[in-house]
């Protein structure tokens, strides 16, 4: 059977596939301090206080909030790093 | 046991009882095995990304570094002439994760969170003599995390 499918287009697809951003995000866990998330997310993504404390309050009452999106790579670093502090984190493609 | 800020920004624990050292030591027991932690964190993360190879074993050096420095700032001292743990700024941050570390040993031991709503003394006196040391540990552990976030890590 011969390969129909055009070229570019999967040239385009294999593109989309490297460059589909990641989010890392955290969940809401009952040992964690509200106090402490918000000075991890502060530290560990340099967002200001206000932004982290959104940020703390999303993973507290929905039990889960999108830290940050991007490459595979760096959002792999993020998770190591937010593990490290002991926030119960993971990432998935979007969609 | 008396817990004071310090002049170059720490935290000094005065413990006055060999109750007040167990509960210090306690910390360092409580967390059950330190790779634990970073393996269940591992299995957050999908199995094809070899996290577990390559991210795991440093989680549990870390985890396992707070630990031990606790332990031996505790250990030490306990045998000085002038009984004081000191926690100065440079390791409240190692202070604070092994805190941690014994939390999240209690709370997935214990299910402590469903606790949480019990203020009334006497429901505590109910409780099951582990769950309830469990109960209260996990509340001094609370407090001395609150004094290293507020005089120390956010200051």
């Amino acid at each position: 059977m011969l390969n129909t499918t055009p070229a570019t287009d999967k040239k385009q697809r294999s593109k989309q596939q490297v460059e589909a951003p990641w989010n890392v995000i955290v969940l809401n866990d009952p040992v964690n301090l509200q106090g402490y998330v918000t000075m991890v997310f502060k530290r560990v993504f340099g967002y200001d206080q206000a932004q982290a404390e959104t940020l703390m309050m999303e993973v507290h009452t929905r039990g889960r909030s999108v830290v940050w999106s991007g490459a595979r790579e760096k959002a792999e670093l993020y998770v190591a790093q937010l593990h490290g502090w002991q926030l119960q984190t993971t990432m998935e493609k979007t969609a | 046991m008396r817990i004071l800020p310090t002049l170059e920004g720490g935290l000094c624990i005065l413990p006055e009882s060999e109750t007040d050292w167990q509960e210090l030591q306690l910390i360092c027991s409580d967390e059950e095995r330190p790779g634990l932690i970073a393996e269940s964190l591992a299995d957050l993360m999908d199995e094809e990304c070899e996290w577990c190879d390559y991210v795991t074993p440093d989680l549990q050096r870390g985890f396992q570094e707070q630990t031990q420095m606790v332990a031996e700032r505790i250990q030490k001292a306990r045998s000085s002439e002038q009984p004081a743990v000191f926690i100065t700024p440079k390791e409240a941050e190692k202070w604070y994760g092994a805190i941690n570390q014994a939390r999240l040993s209690l709370q997935a031991g214990y299910q402590l969170d469903e606790l949480d709503e019990l203020n009334d003394p006497d429901e505590l006196e109910d409780l099951e003599p582990d769950l309830k040391s469990a109960f209260y540990r996990n509340r001094f552990y609370l407090l001395l995390q609150s004094m290293l976030l507020e005089y120390i890590m956010e200051a």
